[in-house]
Protein backbone atom coordinates (compact mmCIF):
# COMPACT_ATOMS: atom_id res chain seq x y z
CA UNK A 1 0.00 0.00 0.00
CA UNK A 2 1.38 3.37 -0.91
CA UNK A 3 1.89 6.01 1.68
CA UNK A 4 -0.69 8.24 0.09
CA UNK A 5 -3.34 5.58 0.48
CA UNK A 6 -2.43 5.16 4.14
CA UNK A 7 -2.80 8.83 4.63
CA UNK A 8 -6.08 8.76 2.82
CA UNK A 9 -7.45 6.10 5.12
CA UNK A 10 -6.13 7.80 8.20
CA UNK A 11 -7.57 11.14 7.19
CA UNK A 12 -10.87 9.55 6.34
CA UNK A 13 -11.43 7.92 9.66
CA UNK A 14 -10.07 10.90 11.51
CA UNK A 15 -12.89 12.86 9.98
CA UNK A 16 -15.41 10.17 10.82
CA UNK A 17 -14.39 9.95 14.42
CA UNK A 18 -14.17 13.68 14.81
CA UNK A 19 -17.82 14.24 14.03
CA UNK A 20 -19.49 15.42 17.23
CA UNK A 21 -22.34 13.42 18.75
CA UNK A 22 -25.12 15.45 20.29
CA UNK A 23 -26.42 14.80 23.77
CA UNK A 24 -29.54 12.75 23.41
CA UNK A 25 -32.11 11.25 25.68
CA UNK A 26 -32.07 7.54 26.20
CA UNK A 27 -35.31 5.80 25.44
CA UNK A 28 -36.24 2.27 24.54
CA UNK A 29 -36.14 2.46 20.79
CA UNK A 30 -38.09 -0.05 18.71
CA UNK A 31 -36.32 -2.53 16.54
CA UNK A 32 -37.25 -2.21 12.89
CA UNK A 33 -37.92 -4.96 10.51
CA UNK A 34 -35.34 -5.48 7.85
CA UNK A 35 -35.75 -6.41 4.25
CA UNK A 36 -35.67 -9.98 3.07
CA UNK A 37 -32.12 -11.12 2.66
CA UNK A 38 -30.57 -13.18 -0.03
CA UNK A 39 -28.82 -15.86 1.87
CA UNK A 40 -27.79 -18.05 -0.99
CA UNK A 41 -24.24 -16.86 -1.02
CA UNK A 42 -23.96 -17.12 2.68
CA UNK A 43 -25.21 -20.64 2.29
CA UNK A 44 -22.36 -21.21 -0.09
CA UNK A 45 -20.06 -20.42 2.75
CA UNK A 46 -21.27 -23.49 4.49
CA UNK A 47 -21.33 -25.69 1.44
CA UNK A 48 -18.00 -24.63 0.04
CA UNK A 49 -15.67 -24.50 2.99
CA UNK A 50 -12.71 -25.45 0.81
CA UNK A 51 -12.51 -22.05 -0.81
CA UNK A 52 -11.15 -20.53 2.36
CA UNK A 53 -7.49 -21.03 3.02
CA UNK A 54 -7.29 -22.80 6.34
CA UNK A 55 -4.06 -21.22 7.54
CA UNK A 56 -5.22 -17.66 7.19
CA UNK A 57 -8.62 -18.52 8.51
CA UNK A 58 -7.29 -20.14 11.63
CA UNK A 59 -5.63 -16.90 12.57
CA UNK A 60 -8.75 -14.96 11.99
CA UNK A 61 -10.66 -16.53 14.86
CA UNK A 62 -8.32 -15.29 17.49
CA UNK A 63 -9.47 -12.71 19.94
CA UNK A 64 -7.91 -9.90 18.02
CA UNK A 65 -10.40 -10.47 15.19
CA UNK A 66 -8.13 -8.51 12.92
CA UNK A 67 -8.95 -8.73 9.20
CA UNK A 68 -6.61 -11.00 7.31
CA UNK A 69 -6.30 -11.00 3.55
CA UNK A 70 -7.71 -13.95 1.76
CA UNK A 71 -5.13 -15.84 -0.20
CA UNK A 72 -7.45 -17.26 -2.78
CA UNK A 73 -11.08 -17.05 -3.67
CA UNK A 74 -13.14 -19.33 -5.82
CA UNK A 75 -13.34 -18.36 -9.45
CA UNK A 76 -17.01 -19.16 -9.63
CA UNK A 77 -19.43 -16.35 -10.37
CA UNK A 78 -20.71 -16.34 -6.84
CA UNK A 79 -18.02 -16.70 -4.29
CA UNK A 80 -18.44 -17.05 -0.62
CA UNK A 81 -17.37 -14.38 1.77
CA UNK A 82 -14.16 -15.42 3.38
CA UNK A 83 -15.47 -16.93 6.53
CA UNK A 84 -12.99 -18.62 8.75
CA UNK A 85 -13.48 -22.37 9.17
CA UNK A 86 -14.09 -22.08 12.86
CA UNK A 87 -16.51 -19.29 12.30
CA UNK A 88 -18.19 -21.06 9.42
CA UNK A 89 -21.75 -21.97 10.16
CA UNK A 90 -23.68 -24.74 8.58
CA UNK A 91 -26.49 -23.67 6.31
CA UNK A 92 -29.32 -24.45 8.69
CA UNK A 93 -27.65 -22.72 11.54
CA UNK A 94 -27.03 -19.67 9.43
CA UNK A 95 -30.61 -19.60 8.22
CA UNK A 96 -31.73 -19.73 11.82
CA UNK A 97 -29.35 -16.93 12.57
CA UNK A 98 -30.80 -14.83 9.81
CA UNK A 99 -34.40 -15.85 10.40
CA UNK A 100 -35.08 -12.99 12.72
CA UNK A 101 -34.09 -10.41 10.19
CA UNK A 102 -35.58 -11.81 7.03
CA UNK A 103 -39.13 -10.84 7.88
CA UNK A 104 -40.93 -9.14 5.06
CA UNK A 105 -40.64 -5.43 4.90
CA UNK A 106 -42.73 -4.73 1.88
CA UNK A 107 -42.42 -1.05 2.21
CA UNK A 108 -38.69 -1.18 2.18
CA UNK A 109 -38.58 -3.61 -0.72
CA UNK A 110 -40.81 -1.37 -2.74
CA UNK A 111 -38.54 1.54 -2.11
CA UNK A 112 -35.52 -0.50 -2.99
CA UNK A 113 -37.01 -1.79 -6.20
CA UNK A 114 -38.28 1.56 -7.32
CA UNK A 115 -35.49 3.28 -9.18
CA UNK A 116 -37.23 6.60 -9.13
CA UNK A 117 -37.14 7.19 -5.44
CA UNK A 118 -36.85 10.85 -4.70
CA UNK A 119 -34.78 12.33 -1.96
CA UNK A 120 -37.84 13.38 -0.02
CA UNK A 121 -39.18 9.85 -0.24
CA UNK A 122 -35.97 8.55 1.17
CA UNK A 123 -36.33 10.58 4.28
CA UNK A 124 -39.97 9.70 4.65
CA UNK A 125 -39.55 5.98 4.11
CA UNK A 126 -36.72 5.71 6.54
CA UNK A 127 -38.77 7.54 9.12
CA UNK A 128 -41.46 4.89 8.75
CA UNK A 129 -39.30 2.07 10.05
CA UNK A 130 -41.73 -0.40 11.55
CA UNK A 131 -40.92 -1.68 15.02
CA UNK A 132 -40.97 -5.42 15.65
CA UNK A 133 -40.15 -7.71 18.50
CA UNK A 134 -36.55 -7.68 19.65
CA UNK A 135 -34.29 -9.64 17.37
CA UNK A 136 -32.96 -11.78 20.14
CA UNK A 137 -36.43 -13.17 20.75
CA UNK A 138 -36.49 -15.13 17.52
CA UNK A 139 -32.83 -15.69 17.10
CA UNK A 140 -31.31 -18.88 18.39
CA UNK A 141 -27.87 -18.75 19.85
CA UNK A 142 -25.38 -20.53 17.69
CA UNK A 143 -22.29 -21.54 19.51
CA UNK A 144 -19.32 -22.27 17.36
CA UNK A 145 -15.71 -22.71 18.18
CA UNK A 146 -15.05 -19.28 16.82
CA UNK A 147 -17.72 -17.79 18.99
CA UNK A 148 -16.38 -19.58 22.03
CA UNK A 149 -12.90 -18.37 21.36
CA UNK A 150 -14.04 -14.84 20.83
CA UNK A 151 -16.04 -15.01 24.02
CA UNK A 152 -13.15 -16.45 25.98
CA UNK A 153 -10.71 -13.86 24.73
CA UNK A 154 -12.43 -10.53 24.63
CA UNK A 155 -10.47 -7.82 22.94
CA UNK A 156 -8.67 -5.27 24.98
CA UNK A 157 -10.11 -2.56 22.83
CA UNK A 158 -13.53 -2.74 24.44
CA UNK A 159 -13.92 0.55 26.17
CA UNK A 160 -17.52 1.11 27.00
CA UNK A 161 -21.03 0.02 26.26
CA UNK A 162 -22.33 1.02 22.84
CA UNK A 163 -24.31 4.17 22.61
CA UNK A 164 -27.74 2.98 21.61
CA UNK A 165 -30.04 5.84 22.26
CA UNK A 166 -32.96 7.03 20.27
CA UNK A 167 -32.56 10.62 19.30
CA UNK A 168 -35.70 12.41 20.29
CA UNK A 169 -34.47 15.83 21.14
CA UNK A 170 -32.35 16.65 18.13
CA UNK A 171 -33.87 19.57 16.36
CA UNK A 172 -34.68 18.91 12.71
CA UNK A 173 -33.14 22.23 11.82
CA UNK A 174 -29.72 20.80 12.49
CA UNK A 175 -30.34 17.84 10.17
CA UNK A 176 -29.56 19.75 7.08
CA UNK A 177 -28.67 16.78 4.95
CA UNK A 178 -29.62 13.76 6.87
CA UNK A 179 -31.96 10.87 7.22
CA UNK A 180 -33.67 10.90 10.61
CA UNK A 181 -31.18 9.48 13.09
CA UNK A 182 -33.66 7.02 14.51
CA UNK A 183 -33.00 4.89 11.49
CA UNK A 184 -29.32 4.66 12.18
CA UNK A 185 -29.91 3.61 15.73
CA UNK A 186 -32.13 0.82 14.63
CA UNK A 187 -29.22 -0.84 12.91
CA UNK A 188 -27.56 -1.38 16.25
CA UNK A 189 -30.82 -2.51 17.73
CA UNK A 190 -31.75 -4.92 15.01
CA UNK A 191 -28.48 -6.73 15.44
CA UNK A 192 -27.83 -9.28 18.13
CA UNK A 193 -25.39 -8.53 20.87
CA UNK A 194 -22.98 -10.58 18.82
CA UNK A 195 -23.16 -10.44 15.06
CA UNK A 196 -21.03 -11.29 12.10
CA UNK A 197 -19.52 -8.77 9.76
CA UNK A 198 -17.62 -9.11 6.53
CA UNK A 199 -14.61 -6.90 6.10
CA UNK A 200 -13.62 -5.79 2.63
CA UNK A 201 -11.09 -3.38 1.32
CA UNK A 202 -11.22 -0.58 -1.22
CA UNK A 203 -8.23 1.61 -2.04
CA UNK A 204 -6.67 0.87 1.31
CA UNK A 205 -9.90 1.61 3.10
CA UNK A 206 -11.47 -1.21 5.09
CA UNK A 207 -15.22 -1.34 5.39
CA UNK A 208 -17.47 -3.73 7.25
CA UNK A 209 -20.92 -4.93 6.33
CA UNK A 210 -23.12 -6.99 8.66
CA UNK A 211 -23.65 -10.45 7.20
CA UNK A 212 -27.38 -10.10 7.68
CA UNK A 213 -27.25 -7.21 5.21
CA UNK A 214 -25.10 -9.06 2.70
CA UNK A 215 -26.91 -10.13 -0.43
CA UNK A 216 -23.99 -11.95 -1.92
CA UNK A 217 -20.51 -11.70 -3.34
CA UNK A 218 -20.14 -11.62 -7.10
CA UNK A 219 -16.91 -11.68 -8.98
CA UNK A 220 -16.47 -8.74 -11.31
CA UNK A 221 -16.31 -9.83 -14.91
CA UNK A 222 -17.46 -7.33 -17.48
CA UNK A 223 -18.93 -4.02 -16.47
CA UNK A 224 -20.90 -2.13 -19.08
CA UNK A 225 -20.47 1.59 -18.84
CA UNK A 226 -23.73 3.50 -19.05
CA UNK A 227 -23.36 7.08 -20.21
CA UNK A 228 -24.73 10.00 -18.29
CA UNK A 229 -24.42 8.44 -14.88
CA UNK A 230 -22.64 9.87 -11.85
CA UNK A 231 -18.94 9.30 -11.53
CA UNK A 232 -19.47 6.79 -8.76
CA UNK A 233 -21.76 4.69 -10.95
CA UNK A 234 -19.31 2.32 -12.56
CA UNK A 235 -21.84 0.62 -14.78
CA UNK A 236 -23.87 -2.55 -14.83
CA UNK A 237 -22.84 -6.16 -14.78
CA UNK A 238 -25.09 -8.89 -16.01
CA UNK A 239 -25.74 -11.40 -13.29
CA UNK A 240 -28.30 -14.18 -13.46
CA UNK A 241 -30.15 -12.55 -16.35
CA UNK A 242 -30.47 -9.24 -14.59
CA UNK A 243 -28.24 -6.26 -14.09
CA UNK A 244 -26.29 -5.40 -11.01
CA UNK A 245 -25.60 -1.71 -10.61
CA UNK A 246 -21.93 -1.43 -9.82
CA UNK A 247 -20.90 1.29 -7.41
CA UNK A 248 -17.35 2.57 -7.58
CA UNK A 249 -17.03 2.36 -3.83
CA UNK A 250 -13.94 4.53 -3.55
CA UNK A 251 -15.56 7.24 -5.64
CA UNK A 252 -18.73 7.06 -3.59
CA UNK A 253 -17.22 6.87 -0.12
CA UNK A 254 -14.36 9.32 -0.51
CA UNK A 255 -15.04 11.51 -3.53
CA UNK A 256 -12.76 14.19 -2.15
CA UNK A 257 -9.80 11.83 -2.40
CA UNK A 258 -10.83 10.22 -5.63
CA UNK A 259 -8.71 11.45 -8.49
CA UNK A 260 -7.39 9.97 -11.69
CA UNK A 261 -4.31 8.57 -9.97
CA UNK A 262 -6.34 6.81 -7.30
CA UNK A 263 -8.82 5.56 -9.87
CA UNK A 264 -6.08 3.91 -11.88
CA UNK A 265 -4.55 2.31 -8.83
CA UNK A 266 -7.72 0.51 -7.85
CA UNK A 267 -8.21 -3.04 -9.04
CA UNK A 268 -11.77 -4.03 -8.29
CA UNK A 269 -12.33 -7.76 -7.99
CA UNK A 270 -15.67 -8.38 -6.33
CA UNK A 271 -19.08 -6.91 -5.82
CA UNK A 272 -20.57 -6.85 -2.35
CA UNK A 273 -24.28 -7.09 -3.11
CA UNK A 274 -26.49 -5.15 -0.74
CA UNK A 275 -29.32 -7.19 0.74
CA UNK A 276 -31.86 -8.13 -1.91
CA UNK A 277 -31.16 -5.11 -4.06
CA UNK A 278 -29.41 -4.90 -7.39
CA UNK A 279 -26.69 -2.69 -5.96
CA UNK A 280 -23.17 -4.00 -5.65
CA UNK A 281 -20.26 -2.25 -3.99
CA UNK A 282 -17.07 -2.88 -5.91
CA UNK A 283 -14.20 -3.95 -3.70
CA UNK A 284 -10.62 -4.97 -4.20
CA UNK A 285 -10.19 -7.54 -1.49
CA UNK A 286 -12.41 -9.59 0.75
CA UNK A 287 -10.76 -9.85 4.11
CA UNK A 288 -12.71 -12.06 6.46
CA UNK A 289 -15.96 -12.48 8.29
CA UNK A 290 -15.81 -12.42 12.04
CA UNK A 291 -18.25 -12.33 14.89
CA UNK A 292 -18.03 -9.15 16.86
CA UNK A 293 -19.81 -7.71 19.82
CA UNK A 294 -21.88 -4.56 19.71
CA UNK A 295 -19.55 -3.02 22.25
CA UNK A 296 -16.75 -3.34 19.75
CA UNK A 297 -18.45 -0.78 17.55
CA UNK A 298 -18.50 2.90 18.22
CA UNK A 299 -22.07 3.47 17.05
CA UNK A 300 -22.90 6.85 15.66
CA UNK A 301 -25.65 8.41 17.71
CA UNK A 302 -26.63 10.77 14.95
CA UNK A 303 -27.05 10.04 11.29
CA UNK A 304 -25.49 13.36 10.38
CA UNK A 305 -24.41 13.75 6.83
CA UNK A 306 -23.53 10.08 6.54
CA UNK A 307 -26.60 8.01 7.30
CA UNK A 308 -24.92 5.13 5.45
CA UNK A 309 -22.26 4.91 8.14
CA UNK A 310 -23.62 3.15 11.22
CA UNK A 311 -20.43 3.39 13.21
CA UNK A 312 -16.80 2.47 13.40
CA UNK A 313 -15.44 -0.91 14.42
CA UNK A 314 -12.91 0.05 17.04
CA UNK A 315 -10.47 -2.81 16.65
CA UNK A 316 -10.16 -2.54 12.89
CA UNK A 317 -10.79 1.19 12.80
CA UNK A 318 -13.11 0.74 9.89
CA UNK A 319 -16.57 1.97 9.08
CA UNK A 320 -19.53 -0.36 9.39
CA UNK A 321 -22.19 0.22 6.77
CA UNK A 322 -25.86 0.83 7.38
CA UNK A 323 -26.89 -1.02 4.27
CA UNK A 324 -30.52 0.05 4.23
CA UNK A 325 -29.67 3.73 4.43
CA UNK A 326 -27.00 3.23 1.81
CA UNK A 327 -29.47 1.53 -0.51
CA UNK A 328 -31.93 4.36 -0.07
CA UNK A 329 -29.30 6.87 -1.05
CA UNK A 330 -28.19 4.84 -4.06
CA UNK A 331 -31.76 4.36 -5.22
CA UNK A 332 -32.19 8.11 -5.06
CA UNK A 333 -29.02 8.60 -7.07
CA UNK A 334 -27.32 10.35 -4.20
CA UNK A 335 -23.61 10.40 -3.72
CA UNK A 336 -21.87 10.30 -0.37
CA UNK A 337 -21.81 14.05 -0.03
CA UNK A 338 -25.09 14.88 -1.70
CA UNK A 339 -27.66 16.44 0.60
CA UNK A 340 -30.75 14.31 1.04
CA UNK A 341 -33.10 17.23 1.51
CA UNK B 1 -61.74 -19.74 -23.66
CA UNK B 2 -62.23 -17.02 -26.23
CA UNK B 3 -61.41 -14.43 -23.66
CA UNK B 4 -58.14 -16.11 -22.76
CA UNK B 5 -57.24 -16.25 -26.43
CA UNK B 6 -57.92 -12.55 -26.74
CA UNK B 7 -55.74 -11.83 -23.73
CA UNK B 8 -52.95 -13.89 -25.26
CA UNK B 9 -53.34 -12.09 -28.56
CA UNK B 10 -53.17 -8.70 -26.89
CA UNK B 11 -50.10 -9.77 -24.93
CA UNK B 12 -48.44 -10.98 -28.10
CA UNK B 13 -49.29 -7.73 -29.82
CA UNK B 14 -47.85 -5.71 -26.94
CA UNK B 15 -44.71 -7.80 -27.03
CA UNK B 16 -43.87 -6.65 -30.52
CA UNK B 17 -40.53 -7.43 -32.09
CA UNK B 18 -38.40 -4.39 -32.83
CA UNK B 19 -35.30 -4.22 -34.97
CA UNK B 20 -32.26 -2.35 -33.81
CA UNK B 21 -29.12 -1.38 -35.68
CA UNK B 22 -26.22 -1.89 -33.34
CA UNK B 23 -23.01 0.08 -33.31
CA UNK B 24 -19.93 0.18 -31.14
CA UNK B 25 -18.69 3.16 -29.24
CA UNK B 26 -15.90 3.01 -26.69
CA UNK B 27 -16.19 -0.76 -26.18
CA UNK B 28 -19.92 -0.65 -25.59
CA UNK B 29 -22.67 -1.75 -27.95
CA UNK B 30 -25.53 0.62 -28.63
CA UNK B 31 -28.74 0.08 -30.55
CA UNK B 32 -30.87 2.50 -32.52
CA UNK B 33 -34.27 1.88 -34.04
CA UNK B 34 -33.82 0.51 -37.53
CA UNK B 35 -36.73 2.60 -38.76
CA UNK B 36 -34.71 5.73 -38.11
CA UNK B 37 -31.64 4.55 -39.97
CA UNK B 38 -31.40 5.55 -43.61
CA UNK B 39 -27.98 4.30 -44.51
CA UNK B 40 -24.50 3.61 -43.22
CA UNK B 41 -21.47 5.27 -44.81
CA UNK B 42 -17.78 4.71 -44.56
CA UNK B 43 -15.93 7.59 -43.05
CA UNK B 44 -15.51 10.39 -45.50
CA UNK B 45 -14.12 13.85 -45.29
CA UNK B 46 -16.16 15.99 -42.94
CA UNK B 47 -15.99 19.70 -43.62
CA UNK B 48 -15.91 21.70 -40.41
CA UNK B 49 -18.42 24.48 -40.01
CA UNK B 50 -17.12 27.65 -38.36
CA UNK B 51 -19.24 28.69 -35.42
CA UNK B 52 -21.08 25.41 -35.23
CA UNK B 53 -21.97 23.94 -31.83
CA UNK B 54 -19.27 21.84 -30.18
CA UNK B 55 -21.16 18.62 -30.78
CA UNK B 56 -21.16 19.17 -34.55
CA UNK B 57 -18.20 17.68 -36.35
CA UNK B 58 -19.12 19.27 -39.64
CA UNK B 59 -21.01 18.55 -42.82
CA UNK B 60 -20.77 16.03 -45.62
CA UNK B 61 -22.14 16.00 -49.11
CA UNK B 62 -24.49 13.08 -49.51
CA UNK B 63 -25.51 12.84 -53.14
CA UNK B 64 -25.98 16.57 -53.37
CA UNK B 65 -27.55 17.01 -49.96
CA UNK B 66 -25.72 18.60 -47.07
CA UNK B 67 -25.87 16.43 -43.96
CA UNK B 68 -24.65 17.54 -40.57
CA UNK B 69 -22.52 15.02 -38.71
CA UNK B 70 -22.71 14.81 -34.93
CA UNK B 71 -19.74 13.90 -32.74
CA UNK B 72 -21.41 11.04 -30.93
CA UNK B 73 -18.54 10.44 -28.54
CA UNK B 74 -18.62 14.04 -27.44
CA UNK B 75 -22.36 13.90 -27.10
CA UNK B 76 -22.15 10.81 -24.95
CA UNK B 77 -19.40 12.29 -22.80
CA UNK B 78 -16.84 9.81 -24.04
CA UNK B 79 -13.22 10.55 -24.88
CA UNK B 80 -12.43 11.18 -28.52
CA UNK B 81 -10.83 8.48 -30.63
CA UNK B 82 -8.97 8.34 -33.89
CA UNK B 83 -10.80 7.51 -37.06
CA UNK B 84 -9.94 4.08 -38.42
CA UNK B 85 -11.08 1.68 -41.09
CA UNK B 86 -14.15 0.58 -39.16
CA UNK B 87 -15.41 4.08 -38.41
CA UNK B 88 -18.82 4.71 -39.89
CA UNK B 89 -21.27 7.56 -40.33
CA UNK B 90 -24.81 6.40 -39.70
CA UNK B 91 -27.36 8.53 -41.48
CA UNK B 92 -30.47 8.77 -39.35
CA UNK B 93 -33.73 10.64 -39.33
CA UNK B 94 -34.87 12.13 -36.07
CA UNK B 95 -37.13 15.03 -35.26
CA UNK B 96 -37.82 15.39 -38.99
CA UNK B 97 -34.17 16.05 -39.71
CA UNK B 98 -31.56 13.93 -41.42
CA UNK B 99 -28.23 13.91 -39.68
CA UNK B 100 -25.19 11.69 -39.46
CA UNK B 101 -23.72 10.25 -36.30
CA UNK B 102 -20.09 9.17 -36.18
CA UNK B 103 -19.58 5.78 -34.55
CA UNK B 104 -16.63 3.44 -34.05
CA UNK B 105 -18.23 0.67 -36.09
CA UNK B 106 -21.57 -0.74 -37.09
CA UNK B 107 -22.23 -4.31 -36.07
CA UNK B 108 -25.55 -5.84 -37.07
CA UNK B 109 -29.33 -5.65 -36.94
CA UNK B 110 -30.85 -7.42 -33.96
CA UNK B 111 -34.41 -8.37 -33.16
CA UNK B 112 -35.70 -7.65 -29.69
CA UNK B 113 -39.09 -8.17 -28.13
CA UNK B 114 -40.34 -5.31 -26.01
CA UNK B 115 -40.33 -7.65 -23.05
CA UNK B 116 -36.61 -8.16 -23.51
CA UNK B 117 -35.91 -4.49 -22.93
CA UNK B 118 -35.20 -3.41 -19.37
CA UNK B 119 -35.10 0.04 -17.93
CA UNK B 120 -31.70 1.61 -17.64
CA UNK B 121 -30.48 2.38 -14.12
CA UNK B 122 -32.18 5.62 -13.26
CA UNK B 123 -29.46 7.35 -11.35
CA UNK B 124 -28.34 9.67 -14.06
CA UNK B 125 -28.14 13.34 -13.45
CA UNK B 126 -26.24 14.34 -16.52
CA UNK B 127 -27.91 15.43 -19.70
CA UNK B 128 -26.71 12.38 -21.58
CA UNK B 129 -28.61 10.12 -19.20
CA UNK B 130 -31.82 10.80 -21.09
CA UNK B 131 -30.44 9.35 -24.32
CA UNK B 132 -30.76 5.85 -22.97
CA UNK B 133 -34.20 4.38 -23.33
CA UNK B 134 -33.35 0.92 -22.11
CA UNK B 135 -30.93 -1.96 -22.00
CA UNK B 136 -31.16 -5.53 -23.10
CA UNK B 137 -29.12 -8.60 -22.34
CA UNK B 138 -27.89 -10.49 -25.36
CA UNK B 139 -25.92 -13.41 -24.04
CA UNK B 140 -22.82 -12.03 -22.43
CA UNK B 141 -23.35 -8.64 -24.00
CA UNK B 142 -25.42 -5.72 -22.84
CA UNK B 143 -27.09 -3.72 -25.58
CA UNK B 144 -27.74 -0.10 -24.69
CA UNK B 145 -30.69 1.30 -26.61
CA UNK B 146 -30.51 4.93 -27.62
CA UNK B 147 -33.46 7.25 -28.11
CA UNK B 148 -32.29 9.28 -31.09
CA UNK B 149 -35.04 11.87 -30.71
CA UNK B 150 -33.52 12.83 -27.37
CA UNK B 151 -30.00 12.99 -28.68
CA UNK B 152 -30.45 16.73 -28.91
CA UNK B 153 -32.73 19.12 -27.12
CA UNK B 154 -35.46 21.00 -28.98
CA UNK B 155 -33.26 24.08 -29.09
CA UNK B 156 -30.35 22.08 -30.41
CA UNK B 157 -32.46 20.45 -33.11
CA UNK B 158 -33.62 23.92 -34.13
CA UNK B 159 -30.05 25.16 -34.08
CA UNK B 160 -28.98 22.24 -36.22
CA UNK B 161 -31.53 23.03 -38.86
CA UNK B 162 -29.95 26.46 -39.30
CA UNK B 163 -26.53 25.12 -40.19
Amino acid sequence: MSKSVDETVFDYFSVLLAEPSPQVEEVAAPVPETATRRVEVVADVATKPKVTPPVVAAKAVTATVAPKPIAAVSQSKTVAPAVTPAATLDKQALERLLSSVVADNKEHRDAASNPQVKAADVKESIAKATPVAPVSQAQPKIVTKAAEKIAEKPTAAIIKEPTIEAVTTVAPATQTAAVPPANILTLAEQLDEEFQVLFFKVAGLTLAVPLVSLGGIVQIEHINHIIGRPKWFKGVQTYRESQLNVVDTAAWVMPEKYDEKLAQSINYQYLVVLENSNWGLACETLLNAVKINKSQVNWRAKAGKRPWLAGVVKEQMCGILHVQALMEMLNAGLGCQDPIN
Amino acid sequence: MTESRNVAAVAAKDDAVLQWVTFRLDNETYGINVMQVQEVLRHTEIAPVPGAPHYVLGIINLRGNVVTVIDTRSRFGLPSADVDDSTRIVIIEAEKQVIGILVDSVAEVVYLRRSEIDNAPNVGTEESAKFIQGVSNRGEELLILVDLDKLLSDEEWAELSQI
